[in-house]
């Protein structure tokens, strides 16, 4: 039979605030185990949770960016359940009353664009991690290793309407999600380190109906490709029971990278019952909203909306625009350039910031590190267009602004030669030193004037401007 | 309401609290929380369907911090880990 | 210097007539002395204390100005923490750990520069009436070492009581200062829910929760008040309301209070004794002019079958972090859930686990609604009728208990020992201070009187006890044998 595939995800993204949710702790990748921690992230008796403020701008700030409705006013819960990776016994979450609800996502595959819909973003507070020894997995270890680090790291949590009709699709908006949050300033993005993380509800129905089919929750995909493996992997396994007659459990699914293949990791009756309940240490979370609005605000347009217009009024290619939001140390460069643009075209700053200056960025780790100000990368690319250097030259001097010269030293020191009796006499020495080819001029050689311009290039070091050298190449010889 | 003596299901809740009871013990144990379940139905003579419910005894406002790290010494991991290993604390294995 | 006031020994540590050493070693002697009659004390902080003791000498020899407790030994109710010390809250699991931070009170305790000299001992995570719950030993009533101390703060309570300490800290979350204070005979205060940081008690049920004093008198009660209240970054419901001048206040003769009765804590479910107690100190506040009537409390009745669902749910969450993998007590077991259950099951006492389980029931898939929820109603309907009543009064007046200290193991069924909590658990439901303070005996056995004011109103219940207190000698009587 033929099946329409309905998937909606929930994706988890760490936000990049310096401490953690609820205690002053720091937050991110640390050397050690149980590096980052304290009485609270411990667990210890007596400690209490202190709502992180930068938190909820950021989980304001991606609300705004995934057009959700901002909720004035919120609930922390406790979700009950007993892991060696949970300190306290409980998530401290959002169940009932999140914090932005209703929003979307407009994601391209090929050449259409598609709107999927999300249901609602809440704040939580992530797990520590466990080391599981003697094996690579939770299956044949003798004991684990409990390390808090990121025990209490902030995290929204994304969940999709059930809109993703394929692999494809579902890959599209977990990296159009990723881009819009990294962009937004609120999340790394960092899926191999864990900082996006994606769970992915699938279920078959038969081509036409509308009834939604039992679903599986699929977790740990971490990477874009393990995402479209995982989908393909599982409709085919649902696929394969449907088709033989059977049903499909309502469980929650490993996915395993290595054997591209899901395992049951939960079946419903193992489903635990969460017992959430209104977290008593945290008085609901009141926003105004003056408050709302001015985090709101600092949300600015997104990386598709860029993408558009750099295509519409740029007239950069797809391809290019793309790469160009694609990152975001490299898209505030380029945005700052095209502010500094002065008359350069966008073309060509695009040229140069996807071209040299990306290489140079690339050599020094990213956009990030890169000590060019896009400021006087246009400064330097204004003076080739005004025509005071060569493009040749541009290409020269771009090692060393990014070194520290100065674009102004740079200038002077060789700008083009515009001094007429400094390059007429560079001319008339090569001139003097290659008499024969200056006879083979008269003699109608013009293509012999281009060896001559090669020494008087030598010569100037470069500086000398190509067509004036051989206009007075051309006049010398015939005028002698 | 579902009559609690009838639907309290002693094994379930233990498993979810993570409780074992004694064999000898479960029924004193499951009766002292029936009688207090029993005891709880006077609830349901209250015209309180109406009310709002009430999670906390105050409704101030709720107190932000701001994000500024503080790094904590002298936690005592190692002392009162029960099995402390590399930094970590060891636990038995998570499955049988 | 046994059974001085705050005020006595400020006095006579600063003009050098008394050394803190002095005092903080005969309080630990009086501790050892009475062991083996009414033990109160799970750790004893000897070396510690004395050394405080020692630079608060130097610091009162120079002339130094130092806060009011300066030099004053101070018990502990033992779910509060103290760095590097033990805290065990009575409990088994707890036993082998060693807290590594300051609960916030022992913070302000120290910049007063008051001496902790005692952990002292309590029901298992503060679930219980009367320290029996409690894994160590149960402390007796210094009136009548048969009978109990009452709890869950019964050692801060027989503590200040026998004399050990002029002052302590216990926590109140259904009438765990007052039940305890009223049946030691000693005046104990619940301040407002956020007046005073939870950070660093060990929860039981977290939005009922609140520490407070123990003293021999409401204006020693004030000056710990002073000193331990206040917002505090590390508990995001400690409230930013102004703060009192509470020892002050009560220099200025208090008004004539209005005071509502009401009739659901004075009916047949109280003694006959101790409603006779409180009929006279009614009869004392009315002869200084204060308006006293009866008035009908519906809710009240209401209070105990909301507070065993609130409370058991609570803590059946905050006691979910005593798993045996990062602190505590681990009983060995070949996977790690057999291990958390091993460890959960020896290391907490029946109590603890039925208060759990009925936790942990009323809040599962189900049955969410027709437990948590109603009383989650139940309680905005018991604010209401505070609401109400203190639109007209200023203090709601009652018996602290329904009966004088009971004798160990008699309460045996555990509803009818939570039955008795009628009077007290009201104001944990709706937050608002209550003060218990001695207001006569019965069979040589203390009773109290119960004063309930509006949130963060500690002033009224501060000064209409302390009025109470110049008119009346009981809280000034002292056990035999101590
Ligand atoms: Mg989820
Ligand atoms: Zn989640």
């Amino acid at each position: 039979m033929e099946y329409d595939v309905v998937i909606g995800i929930e994706v988890h993204a760490q936000l990049n605030t310096k401490t953690k949710l609820f205690t002053a702790c720091p937050s991110g990748v640390s050397e050690n185990a149980n590096e980052h921690t304290c009485p609270l992230t411990l667990g210890l008796p007596g400690t209490l949770p202190v709502l992180n403020k930068k938190a909820v701008e950021y989980a304001v700030m991606a609300g705004t960016a995934l057009h959700c409705k901002i909720q004035k006013k919120s609930v922390f819960s406790r979700k009950n359940y007993f892991y060696p990776d949970l300190p306290k016994g409980y998530q401290i979450s959002q169940f009932d009353l999140p914090i932005c609800l209703g929003g979307y996502v407009d994601i391209e595959v090929g050449d259409s664009t598609k709107r999927i819909g999300i249901t609602r973003i809440h704040m939580e507070e992530d797990a520590g991690k466990l080391v599981h020894q003697g094996a690579e997995a939770i299956e044949g270890s003798s004991g684990s290793l409990v390390d808090l680090n990121r025990a209490g790291t902030p995290l929204i949590e994304i969940v999709s309407e059930p809109d993703i009709r394929s692999a494809e699709e579902a890959k599209a908006y977990v990296e159009t999600l990723r881009l819009i949050l990294v962009h937004a300033g609120v999340c790394n993005g960092n899926m191999q380190q864990g900082n996006l993380r994606a769970d992915i509800n699938v279920s078959l129905r038969p081509k036409g109906t509308e009834a939604f089919g039992t679903r599986t929750e699929i977790k740990n995909v971490n990477s874009f490709r393990a995402i479209v493996r995982a989908v393909y992997s599982e409709i085919e396994r649902q696929t394969e029971i449907l088709d033989s007659g059977g049903s499909v459990d309502q469980e929650t699914r490993n996915y395993d990278d290595i054997t591209q293949s899901t395992t049951v990791l939960r079946s419903k009756e193992e489903a635990h019952d969460y017992r959430y309940f209104p977290e008593p240490d945290l008085l609901p979370l009141v926003l105004s909203d003056e408050q709302i609005n001015r985090w709101a605000g600092q949300v600015q347009e997104n990386p598709f909306e860029k993408k558009k217009r750099y295509v519409k009024i740029l007239k950069l290619s797809k391809q290019d625009a793309y790469t160009l939001v694609a990152d975001v140390a490299l898209n505030q460069f380029f945005e700052q350039c095209l502010r500094h643009a002065n008359g350069v075209k966008g073309d060509t700053i695009s040229k140069w910031v996807l071209g040299d200056v990306s290489k140079a960025a690339n050599d020094v780790q990213g956009f990030e590190q890169l000590q060019l100000k896009p400021a006087e990368l246009m400064a330097l690319l204004q003076a080739q267009e005004k025509g005071d250097i060569s493009g040749k030259m541009a290409k020269e001097f771009l090692p060393q602004l990014i070194e520290g010269k100065a674009l102004a030293e740079l200038l002077k020191g060789g700008g083009q030669i515009n001094d007429s009796s400094e390059l007429e006499s560079i001319v008339q020495e090569v001139m003097s030193e290659n008499p024969d080819v200056v006879e083979k001029i008269k003699n109608g050689k013009h293509n012999s004037a281009n060896f001559l311009m090669g020494q008087v290039m030598k010569k100037s070091q470069g500086r000398a401007k190509p067509d004036a050298v051989r206009e007075l190449i051309l006049k010398k010889a015939n005028r002698g | 309401m579902k009559k609690a003596t009838e639907s309290f299901d002693f094994d379930k809740t233990c498993t979810l609290a993570h409780l074992e009871v004694p064999e000898d013990q479960k029924e004193a144990m499951k009766k002292s929380i029936d009688d207090v379940l029993g005891y709880v139905e006077t609830l349901n003579k209250l015209p309180i369907n109406h009310l709002a419910p009430s999670s906390h005894a105050a409704e101030n406002e709720l107190y932000l911090r701001e994000d500024k790290p503080v790094k904590h010494h002298g936690l005592l991991m190692d002392e009162n880990a029960p099995d402390w290993q590399e930094g970590a604390f060891w636990v038995p294995q998570l499955k049988a | 210097m046994q059974f001085s006031s705050v005020d006595e020994l400020q006095k006579k540590l600063r003009n050098r007539e008394l050394k803190s050493t002095d005092l903080v070693r005969e309080s630990l002697a009086t501790i050892t002395k009475q062991e083996a009659h009414f033990k109160t004390s799970i750790t004893v902080l000897k070396d510690q204390a004395l050394e405080q003791a020692q630079v608060i000498d130097t610091a009162l020899d120079k002339g130094d100005d130092l806060p009011a407790l300066a030099g004053i030994p101070i018990g502990i109710k033992d779910n509060i923490c103290i760095k590097n010390t033990q805290t065990t809250c009575g409990s088994r699991f707890l036993e082998p750990y060693t807290s590594p931070y300051n609960a916030t009170v022992i913070t302000k305790l120290q910049k007063n520069k008051g001496v902790c000299v005692s952990k002292l001992n309590l029901d298992e995570f503060a679930m219980g009436s009367s320290t029996e719950n409690s894994a160590f030993f149960t402390t007796p009533n210094p009136w009548n070492t048969e009978c109990v101390s009452g709890g869950s703060s019964g050692g801060s309570a027989a503590a200040v009581a026998a004399g050990q300490v002029p002052i302590s800290l216990g926590s109140d979350t259904g009438g765990s200062i007052r039940q305890p204070a009223a049946f030691c005979g000693v005046s104990g205060l619940k301040p407002t829910y956020g007046r005073v940081s939870r950070y660093g008690l060990v929860a039981f049920a977290s939005s009922l929760d609140q520490i407070g004093p123990f003293a021999r008198s409401v204006k020693d009660l004030a000056y710990v008040l002073e000193a331990i209240c206040g917002h505090d970054v590390n508990d995001a419901t400690s409230s930013q309301a102004p703060i009192q001048e509470w020892v002050n206040s009560l220099a200025t003769p208090p008004k004539k209070f209005k005071i509502a009765l009401p009739k659901q804590l004075i009916g047949e479910t109280i003694d006959e004794d101790v409603k006779h107690c409180v009929l006279q100190a009614v009869d004392t506040f009315k002869n200084q002019g204060a308006v006293i009537e009866e008035v009908d409390m519906p809710s009240l009745e209401a209070s105990i079958a909301t507070y065993y669902i609130i409370a058991p749910a609570e803590a059946s969450a905050n006691l979910a972090r005593f798993d045996g993998v990062r602190y505590g007590r681990r009983e060995h077991a070949d996977t790690l859930k057999d291990m958390m259950i091993k460890s959960r099951s020896e290391g907490f006492g029946p109590e603890v686990q039925r208060r759990i389980l009925l936790g942990t029931f009323v809040l599962s898939a189900g049955y969410y609604d027709a437990y948590y929820l109603k009383a989650q109603k139940a309680r905005t309907y018991i604010k209401n009728d505070f609401s109400r009543i203190f639109a007209d009064y200023d203090l709601i007046m009652s018996p602290t208990t329904p009966s004088v200290a009971f004798k160990k193991g008699e309460k045996s069924n555990p509803l009818d020992m939570y039955r008795c909590d009628l009077a007290t658990i009201p104001a944990n439901m709706a937050g608002l201070p209550a003060l218990s303070i001695p207001c006569g005996f019965s069979k040589g056995l203390p009773v109290g009187l119960q004063l309930i004011a509006k949130a963060f109103d500690e002033t009224s219940v501060l000064q209409a006890g302390h009025l109470y207190q110049q008119l009346t000698h009981f809280h000034k009587e002292i056990p035999n044998g101590v």
